[in-house]
């Protein structure tokens, strides 16, 4: 049909030039994407795929349910697609191209040979060539097709026709090649529009991590990183990409893993322009650990939650607002406390025994709160007093002398457990060597 | 059971045996939840279920950090499974690791979250509850609305975690939506603890916990004798440097 033709019998009618590359992009994404419910997939042409279920059905709950993930992932794609499934390749994709009825699930192949008869020839791409031949014999669907002579009709057309006719029905099983997934995964997203905040980057990158998803199922792969390149505008004000690494502390391989910690990294993210593009790049790979599937909570089962909240935690927060002990040998007490940052492989270290570092007191020698930096207190009458309240001493001393070789210098204090008029008690040191001995509040009994 | 129009009175003197969540106001109600000991005979006693309820916000409003508010949780920390860690979300001071692995908590995982914020606090502290990542979760937030609070916990009753929130006497007037809230004062011993809201009758009372004896702080003079002889009792083997630090 000629473009003017078009326009004069539909004028609402939107005319774009058709682009073979982003189809073929296209069919890329909905490959890698598809490959987190089946290895076999399989090129049909330049806009249709098949895939072989039969051996991913009980994994995703049925039919029904893998139909319905795979027609969400491939929305989340931004494609349109119309799905079929049926027992053979060929006759998923006469039901898929058919625009009789919108019912293209198909299960039993006695259905499946009763749908195709009453479907227009048409509907097997292997037969377009002699459609007009068919339509002078008076064929107009499958059925009537089979009602043919076999033979006649193999020697008047090619044996590709009868080949592809009989895939369709069953009857025969042609060889497949199944597609290969690239040996690295390097992916990029040109947005249509200029993406301004962070939530629409979310969203593509969503779509980009299905895609590692499949590629990384495909694989057996797992992976701890991704590497994410916000691409700018080029031109006068040319600045280079945003990049942004998304750290897990367990190697994952499902989206649900990627993407809460990810909405929080973004949401702290301030975009210094317009992104035009977003690229995904992996290049740690492992091959994965299997996970129990038991049904009752295991240990590694906890720590895979622990380092999943961690992972978000950290997204959000920062890495160095989680902490966690990591006592030194030693006797002044603000050194010993050591808290580090929790870094990415704390939640794999084995919980800490009896540490050799710290020697087992009275249950009551130490404070549970210890002020950093320690409060001087004023004296009156020689006793310390804390807001307004003089401290009576209740045990002690105790002599901490350490520290000459620190920036601090020698220490040397004596320390006090101390009471108020309250009853609450607090931990008090007096600082020996310096002129004047002075009082300082160092811990509170918690 | 109800063939007769007229209740049975017995049935009306046990409602709880209609169903679990039925209680008179003069009784304590049964725990609908699993508790947790707290490992004072008479705390047990007057909280509903004997115990700390885990899965559930638990207020304690305290007027200052530092009054005995950790030592009273050590018991319940300690019973604790050490596959799931504790977690300290915006704690006031400095925690000191020393002080816990004295107490015998060292092999539980700690976790210092300092968010910086309210909002982050809180958010950090659902995340904790929805992921059941913690065996414990002690958050300090005060200044939070009884809407927050009320959220933390519808999640905490989704998770099996010991959530216990610890805020400012000021709030004890305040509406909370934690079945179960106290209120600390130091005493001379060890705390007070006032119940200001339970499933149950009101206690009016205090109920003195002792947290420490007498003889651990007995008069200066004797202390070195007194820390002679308790040292004693632990054993050689975890031992490797004297009492005092010289």
């Amino acid at each position: 049909m000629r473009q003017g033709t078009a326009q004069a019998q539909a004028p609402q009618v939107l005319l774009r030039h058709r682009d073979l590359q982003a189809e073929a992009k296209g069919l890329q994404q909905a490959v890698l994407c598809l490959l987190q419910y089946t290895p076999d997939i399989t090129i049909l042409d330049s806009h249709s795929l098949a895939m072989q279920v039969d051996a991913s059905l009980s994994l995703f709950g049925g039919p029904r349910a893998l139909w319905r993930k795979s027609e969400q992932a491939l929305q989340g794609l931004g494609l349109n697609v119309r799905l079929a499934m049926a027992p053979t390749a060929q006759g998923a994709w006469a039901l898929a191209l058919q625009t009789q009825t919108r019912r293209r699930r198909v299960l039993e192949p006695a259905t499946l040979t009763r749908r195709l008869d009453s479907l227009p020839a048409n509907c097997l791409p292997a037969l377009l060539p002699w459609l007009e031949w068919l339509e002078g014999l008076g064929c107009h669907t499958l059925g009537q097709l089979r009602r043919l002579p076999r033979k006649g009709f193999q020697q008047r057309t090619q044996p590709q026709v009868m080949q592809a006719l009989d895939a369709a029905y069953g009857v025969y099983a042609p060889p497949q090649v199944w597609v290969k997934p690239p040996a690295t995964f390097q992916r990029r997203y040109d947005t249509l529009h200029r993406l301004e905040h962070t939530n629409a980057i979310l969203n593509v990158a969503g779509k980009l991590i299905e895609q590692l998803c499949g590629w990384l199922q495909a694989g057996h792969y797992s992976t701890t990183r991704l590497l994410f390149a916000l691409h700018h505008e080029k031109g006068r004000s040319a600045r280079p990409a945003t990049g942004l690494d998304l750290v897990l502390s367990e190697a994952a391989w499902l989206p649900d893993d990627f993407l809460p910690a990810l909405a929080e990294r973004l949401n702290r993210l301030v975009l210094p322009e317009h992104v035009i593009a977003v690229e995904l790049t992996v290049d740690q790979i492992q091959t994965r650990a299997a996970r129990s599937e038991s049904l009752f909570p295991e240990p590694a089962q906890w720590a895979r939650q622990e380092s999943r909240l961690l992972d978000l935690l950290r997204a959000r927060l920062g890495n160095d607002r989680i902490l966690q002990a990591q006592p030194v040998a030693g006797h002044l007490p603000e050194s010993t406390n050591r808290w580090l940052a929790c870094g990415w492989s704390c939640s794999k270290q084995a919980p800490m025994r009896s540490d050799p570092a710290l020697p087992l007191l009275q249950e009551h020698a130490r404070p549970f709160w210890l002020l950093d930096p320690p409060l001087a207190l004023h004296t009156a009458r020689d006793t310390p007093v804390y807001q307004g309240q003089r401290l009576r001493l209740l045990k002690g001393p105790e002599r901490i002398e350490s520290g000459w070789w620190g920036n601090q210098g020698q220490q040397q204090r004596d320390y006090f457990i101390a009471q108020d008029a309250r009853h609450r008690r607090y931990w008090i040191y007096r600082q020996r060597a310096a002129m004047d001995a002075r009082w300082f509040l160092h811990g509170l009994f918690g | 059971m109800f063939n007769s129009p007229q209740l049975d009175p017995l049935v009306l003197r046990h409602p709880e045996r209609i169903h679990p969540a039925l209680w008179k106001a003069s009784q304590l109600a049964q725990s609908q939840r699993p508790t947790l000991s707290t490992g004072f005979k008479q705390l047990d006693s007057q909280l509903p279920g004997g115990g700390w309820p885990i899965g559930s916000l638990i207020e304690i409003t305290l007027e200052r950090p530092g009054i005995g508010e950790i030592a009273l949780l050590r018991p319940a920390l300690a019973q604790l499974g050490t596959q799931r860690g504790i977690m300290l979300v915006q704690p006031p001071h400095p925690p000191n690791f020393h002080c816990l692995s004295n107490w015998g908590l060292h092999a539980h995982r700690l976790l210092w979250v300092q968010p910086g914020n309210l909002a982050d606090s809180l958010w950090a502290c659902d995340q904790a509850l929805k992921h059941n990542a913690c065996a414990a979760l002690l958050c300090w937030a005060p200044g939070s609305h009884p809407q927050a609070l009320r959220r933390l916990h519808l999640a905490a009753r989704q998770s099996d975690t010991l959530l216990i929130m610890l805020r400012p006497s000021i709030y004890s007037r305040q509406p909370c939506a934690a079945p179960l809230r106290l209120n600390l004062q130091p005493a001379a011993q060890g705390v007070q603890v006032f119940i200001t809201k339970r499933n149950g009758p009101v206690c009016e009372h205090a109920i003195p916990i002792v947290l420490h004896s007498p003889r651990a702080y007995s008069s200066i003079g004797a202390s070195h004798v007194s820390l002679d002889q308790s040292s004693s009792a632990f054993s050689q083997s975890r031992r490797r440097f004297s009492v005092l630090a010289h």
